[in-house]
């Protein structure tokens, strides 16, 4: 019994016991009530992760990604907020569960790193409390255990000096060390399932790298399962088993990561691995920036919700929303027109012909000729 | 941080000393003459020459204010013309009134104002929030000389619990002085649970929207110990700082409810120092209150850096 309030006591099993994945999201839907209506943030979301495995989440700004990492947790505040769907970790239904029973699952179960360790950091605590509050609260160790277990998770994330650290105050280290500080606080109670949302957008480049091997070699030394969102296709390249990819709250591809790389069959993926530059380039290349921004969450939408700025899109795209299509072993998209396909290479070169501009901004055509013709109504190819 | 405190003492005594200035020249901006408050309108004025020397009043003004701070620093503030009373023994009479005035009042606003403010921001816009932050307008704008004399018409004269009137010295008992400094306190707390409420209230809803709030319950922690350990502290800033001002001018702020309340406290006989033209009076008390107001603040600046240790390298 603790001074601030009952632990709860749950019996998890152990988790290597057990068959099956370690993470099973089922149909999950998060929406905000606002003013504007209903925003669906995650809408119908599904996915397994395995032990030991990693998933990447990739979609730009808006697409429900960060709030997916949240949701799985339970862990969405405030009072306007609806969730249904089930999220399974190693079989039990923690969608379910009452608050004290998460209590139970939050940090001991699956533990968070957030994107920017200036804010998720508390600034008028010391590091080694942020360290050793839920090493004594939660794993219920003794004050010299918990020092000492918080020394040694500060030297296995790479931090010199870590008794003097332990000391310090967020402000008083670097954005690289204060990231390495939140990932020693996500390890602290060794969690089976570790939610990374943006770990390295908010450090250097050079400093982004070293969080990332850093969460590779910690994720492997203690086999423990992993989702890594980001909106950056390159980071998840080489460092996952399997790629998610989201757009305006849905999941519009998800394929084995070579497979996704290899046959790219939805075209907002596509343009998102267009979108990166490349060292082959000439320098002070344009950028294959995506045309447009993702849709109003708070709006109804019909179709396809990138059709808008889909260079292969029809007008079937603009009526009917295509379904999640499989495609080989644990590859799925949402596309009518597909990369790579016969119907989408007609698509695209039918949109070329009617000097579509998302499609003339995709083959390189300068937009601007485009806006002198007015885009036709385009048939179904 | 030695350095800090070092750097914010010495900003201490320069305005201590400008603030002396002040205090000291107040008085000879004050229309009137002294001599003719002291000797009346009848006296001649070969009297009034006299008195003017005596009084040292003739001198030039800085070898007054000279005279004046030498005493001062022997602990002598001079004497009334009218009671021949000395001001050390008025500030001697007034200050403890005060004191307990302030501690007794503030005290009382803070016990209502933390747990109000903590239930509100826990739920904002709901029911409990809306009732409290009604009510403690409402508090607001009830001025203490409607608030004061109500609860003296309830507490004293209808349920006849305490005294209406009058200061009971601490040597009188505990129980005693408490009764007769309880209602003027109550009067005072009125207008500063709502300032502390609001000032609380809208930071703790702030903090409790950070990521390291966040991060805190996805550690696990019980939302009591979040709220105690992770929320309070940086979202206490504005309510110290706030706290600071209130005690500071409730020195002399308590002046209306000194008066209702018939207690010789320092802003009571400031005022009637002020009526007389008892100006020695007058400069020791508005000194002494002055002084009280910078100290205070020094003291809330040094709590501030306690707390938030960002603040430590500026």
């Amino acid at each position: 019994m603790s001074r601030w309030g009952r632990r709860p006591q749950l019996s998890f099993p152990d988790v290597g016991s057990i068959e099956g994945p370690l993470l099973e999201v089922v149909d999950l839907h998060t929406s905000f009530r606002t003013g504007r209506g209903l925003v669906r943030a995650v809408d119908g979301v599904s996915f397994n992760l395995a032990r030991g495995h990693t998933l990447g989440v990739v979609g730009e700004s808006g697409s429900g990604k960060t709030v997916l990492s949240r949701s799985i947790m339970g862990l969405v505040p405030g009072t306007n907020v609806e969730r249904s769907g089930t999220v399974r970790l190693s079989g039990h239904d923690i969608t379910a569960m009452s608050l004290d029973e998460l209590r139970e699952v939050w940090g001991m179960q699956i533990a968070l790193v957030f994107q920017d360790p200036m804010t998720a950091l508390n600034p008028v605590v010391r590091i080694g409390r942020q360290i050793t509050e839920s090493l004594r609260l939660r794993a219920g160790l003794d004050r010299k255990a918990a020092y000492e277990t918080s020394v040694a998770l500060l030297k296995s994330v790479g931090i010199p000096a870590p008794e003097q650290r332990l000391r310090n105050y967020p402000h008083e280290l670097s954005g690289g060390m204060r990231q390495r500080v939140m990932i020693a606080i996500a390890l602290a109670c060794g969690p089976k399932l570790l939610l990374a949302d943006e770990p390295t957008t908010g450090l250097d480049v050079t400093v982004q790298a070293q969080i990332l091997d850093l969460l590779a070699a910690q994720q492997r030394e203690r086999h423990m399962g992993m989702i890594l969102v980001t909106h950056d296709l390159g980071v998840v390249a080489n460092r996952t088993d399997d790629i998610v990819v989201m757009y305006a709250g849905r999941v519009v591809e998800q394929a084995p990561t070579a497979e996704l790389f290899a046959r790219t069959r939805m075209p907002y993926t596509e343009a998102l691995l267009r979108s990166i530059p490349r060292l082959a380039e000439a320098s002070h290349t344009r950028l294959r920036a995506i045309p447009g921004r993702p849709p109003d969450l708070a709006t109804e939408l019909k179709g396809c919700r990138f059709a808008p700025r889909c260079p292969y899109a029809q007008d079937h795209c603009r009526k009917e929303e295509p379904p999640l299509r499989a495609a080989g072993q644990g590859h799925l998209f949402r596309c009518w027109y597909p990369v790579g396909s016969a119907e989408g290479d007609a698509a695209l070169a039918y949109n070329v012909a009617a000097r579509v501009p998302a499609a003339l901004a995709f083959t390189g055509i300068p937009v601007r000729d485009a806006a002198l013709v007015a885009p036709n109504a385009v048939g179904s190819a | 941080m030695l350095r800090f405190i070092a750097t914010r003492l010495v900003q201490l005594v320069v305005i201590c000393f400008l603030i002396s200035v002040f205090a000291f020249l107040l008085v000879h901006l004050l229309p009137g003459d002294p001599t003719l408050a002291i000797l009346g309108p009848n006296d001649t004025p070969a009297a009034r020459a006299v008195l003017l020397h005596q009084l040292g009043l003739n001198k030039g003004l800085v070898s007054q204010y000279g005279t004046w701070i030498m005493n001062i620093f022997h602990g002598n503030l001079g004497a009334s013309f009218l009671t021949k009373q000395t001001v050390t023994n008025a500030l001697g009479v007034a200050v403890p009134i005060d004191l307990e005035l302030v501690v007794v009042s503030q005290v009382l606003a803070l016990l209502v104002a933390i747990p109000m403010a903590l239930i509100a921001a826990l739920r904002p816009n709901r029911l409990f929030d809306r009732i409290a932050t009604t009510s403690t307008f409402a508090m607001l704008s009830l001025p203490t000389f409607v608030a004061g004399p109500l609860l003296v018409l309830v507490f004293a004269v209808t349920l006849k619990w305490v005294p209406a009137t009058g200061f009971d010295r601490l040597s009188q008992g505990l129980g005693q002085n408490l009764k007769s400094v309880i209602l003027p306190s109550v009067a005072l707390a009125i207008g500063s649970v709502t300032v502390y409420y609001r000032l609380l209230r809208a930071d703790l809803i702030a903090t409790l929207q950070e990521d390291f709030v966040t991060m805190a319950r996805s550690k696990g922690l019980s939302t009591r110990y979040i709220l105690m350990r992770h929320v309070m502290r940086p979202s206490s800033f504005s309510l110290l700082a706030g706290a600071g001002i209130s005690i500071g001018t409730l020195f002399t702020g308590a002046f209306v409810v000194e008066v209702l309340f018939q207690l010789p406290g320092i802003g009571y006989q400031l005022v009637q120092a002020i009526y007389s033209r008892d100006y020695l009076v007058v400069q020791g008390m508005a000194l002494v209150a002055a002084v009280a107001f910078v100290v205070v603040n020094f003291g809330v600046d040094f709590l501030l850096t306690i707390l938030d240790p960002r603040v430590r390298r500026a």
